[in-house]
């Protein structure tokens, strides 16, 4: 039964995303995400040394995205919930100020039998500010055929925009309550996953999306629209956590290259077909060299074969247990508990 | 007037607001040969009712009723339809209730004007509320001395005649099996009215997840006869 927070605050520095007056205690740990001045923006992962979440655990999240601040938060594994008998609770709060920046696309969440945990994310956007969110949840423990077991699952979501409410995604799983394996639901199969996109840009995404997908993508059903004047909403079901994570981070990846251009800091538009390529390209951004991606590429019509196709990195399909041993034996903590 | 042949009146699936021109994710459901059968129909009519329309659009009206009873300020429908908005997330879905709501206002306008009627109808054309049918039936329901009961009772006959009659046309299932999940539904009807009231806060609003993403795939079908 812990009771932990995470405080993290991105501040602009000139051309830089630096994290200030931030905090955590255990069992997380938030630290630089590989090297520190690799990126202009601020990559941070957050780590904990439990096994999940337990029975009683509360844990307060917060995010402070400064103005002008781009931050990118990675999780380090899946988010296993154990059984429990009165329930787990987390609560994420998330401001992120005027042509900030702020992606989080955690990994899966995965409820035990007999786990009930609920999450409420709110999250605060100035008018220029954008947001790249996701969430994964699959059914149980689905290869040691655990699935649907859990108790209760209720995320949710609340964005506001300018201090309004823009969007409200609210999401109960009860496999005592709902059919959670009818073609309402899970359709047959184990995972779902969201991701959303609030920005100025998002009409203009929403578009370019349009073009992107329009083939099928083996093993993920997925559906987008625009779901405020100001959002893009994607979701989708698969039978893969690990592949939907990673279709999502490259989806994310998209929207993060395409505000950054749209905000006038890139000067080449992304290769918006290639981004949207469901292959790992983001699960784990490793802190080497990167090397580009081999493979068939598909290139948009009248755009310029080779020119904007940024550099991707060939990363495993989870975060590299090597990369990430090394992110664990680092010592040096980005702030002081 | 009389609230019975009123009710009768705006609920009639031939009270020309345009809904028979969506299926809300139905035609997809169709397409993709999930629903494809009287069994898989009446699957899919109940779980509309007990999973979707309960937290949502019935919950909606619900919602606006009791603003109404506590005479509550425009302030709060004002609330309830950026809740509204914020929780309809399939932008077809979005703008069939919008569309759904302007024709029912204007219609029943002609009829016999009521204050707050018109009054929302005018805040969506200004575009400072973007407008709900559940709401706007609430209203008008309301102003005409029609039971809370009864205008849930209906509200929920109307969707479930809906999702029958474009079963029968596009499944298609026989006219005699869709007016049997008509009629064998009544009593999930009844038992989701009782529970009406006491919906918790916050369960309003719950997503279908699957539901969803076919009222997203709808908006790229490439043969489609209606608009959700």
């Amino acid at each position: 039964m812990l009771k932990s927070s995470i405080k993290i605050n991105a501040e602009r520095e000139g051309k830089q995303t630096l994290l200030k007056e931030s905090g955590y205690n255990a069992p997380y740990k938030v630290i630089h995400y590989g090297a520190r001045h690799l990126h202009e923006h601020l990559e941070l992962i957050i780590m904990s040394a439990t096994p999940g979440i337990m029975e009683g655990d509360e844990i307060d999240i917060s995010v402070n995205v400064h103005e002008g601040a781009h931050l990118k938060l990675f999780t380090q594994s899946f988010n296993k919930l154990h059984p429990m008998e009165k329930g787990a609770v987390q609560r994420t709060h998330v401001q992120v100020k005027k042509d900030g920046i702020f992606r989080f696309i955690p990994h899966p969440i995965t409820p035990f039998a007999k786990s009930d945990f609920k999450a409420v994310n709110e999250i605060h956007l100035d008018e220029s500010a954008t947001l790249i969110w996701g969430d994964i949840i699959a059914s149980g423990r689905v290869h040691s055929g655990e699935s649907f077991e859990f108790t209760r699952l209720h995320v949710v979501t609340k964005i506001y925009r300018n201090k309004k409410l823009v969007l409200l995604d609210n999401q109960l799983l009860e496999p005592g309550r709902q059919p959670m394996k009818s073609m309402l639901f899970f359709a047959g199969y184990t995972h779902q996953a969201t991701l959303i996109y609030v920005s100025p840009f998002a009409a203009e995404l929403k578009a370019e999306l349009d073009e992107i997908l329009v083939e099928e993508y083996e093993q993920i059903d997925f559906g987008f629209t625009q779901c405020a004047p100001n959002a893009v909403m994607l979701r989708a079901m698969g039978d893969e956590g690990a592949k939907l994570h990673d279709w999502l981070s490259a989806m994310g990846r998209l929207c993060w290259e395409f505000t950054r251009y749209k905000q006038g800091l890139e000067e080449e538009e992304p290769e918006m077909e290639q981004a949207a390529a469901p292959s790992p390209a983001e699960a784990a951004p490793v802190p080497e060299k990167p090397a580009r991606r081999t493979g068939a590429k598909r290139v948009k019509k009248g755009a310029p074969a080779n020119k904007a196709v940024k550099p991707t990195v060939a990363s495993p399909e989870t975060p590299a247990e090597d990369a990430l041993e090394k992110l664990l034996t680092q010592t040096e903590a980005v702030a002081a508990p | 007037m009389q609230p019975l042949l009123t009710l009768l009146q705006i609920n009639d699936s031939m009270f020309p607001i345009g809904s028979f021109t969506h299926s809300y994710g139905l035609e997809s459901y169709v397409s993709q040969g999930i629903v494809k059968d009287t069994p898989s129909a009446t699957a899919y009519a109940e779980d509309m009712l007990r999973h979707n329309i309960f937290y949502n659009d019935a919950a909606f009206l619900q919602m606006t009723w009791k603003l109404l009873e506590a005479k509550k300020p425009a302030r709060e429908l004002q609330k309830l339809d950026e809740l509204i908005t914020a929780l309809k997330v399939p932008s077809e879905i979005r703008m069939a209730s919008k569309k759904l709501a302007i024709r029912f206002l204007k219609l029943t306008q002609g009829l016999h004007p009521v204050k707050r009627c018109s009054n929302y109808l005018s805040r969506i054309q200004e575009g400072a509320l973007h407008g709900h049918y559940p709401v706007a039936f609430g209203l008008f329901a309301h102003a005409h001395g029609i039971s809370s009961k009864d205008a849930l009772l209906a509200f929920y006959y109307n969707m479930l005649n809906s999702i029958a009659t474009n079963c029968a046309k596009l499944v298609p299932i026989s006219q005699n099996d869709a007016q049997k999940i008509l009629f064998d539904l009544q009593p999930i009807i009844m038992q989701l009215v009782e529970e009406q009231e006491s919906l918790q806060e916050d369960l309003v609003g719950l997503c279908c997840i699957g539901q969803e993403i076919r009222c997203m795939q709808h908006e790229k079908q490439y043969s489609r006869l209606y608009i959700s």
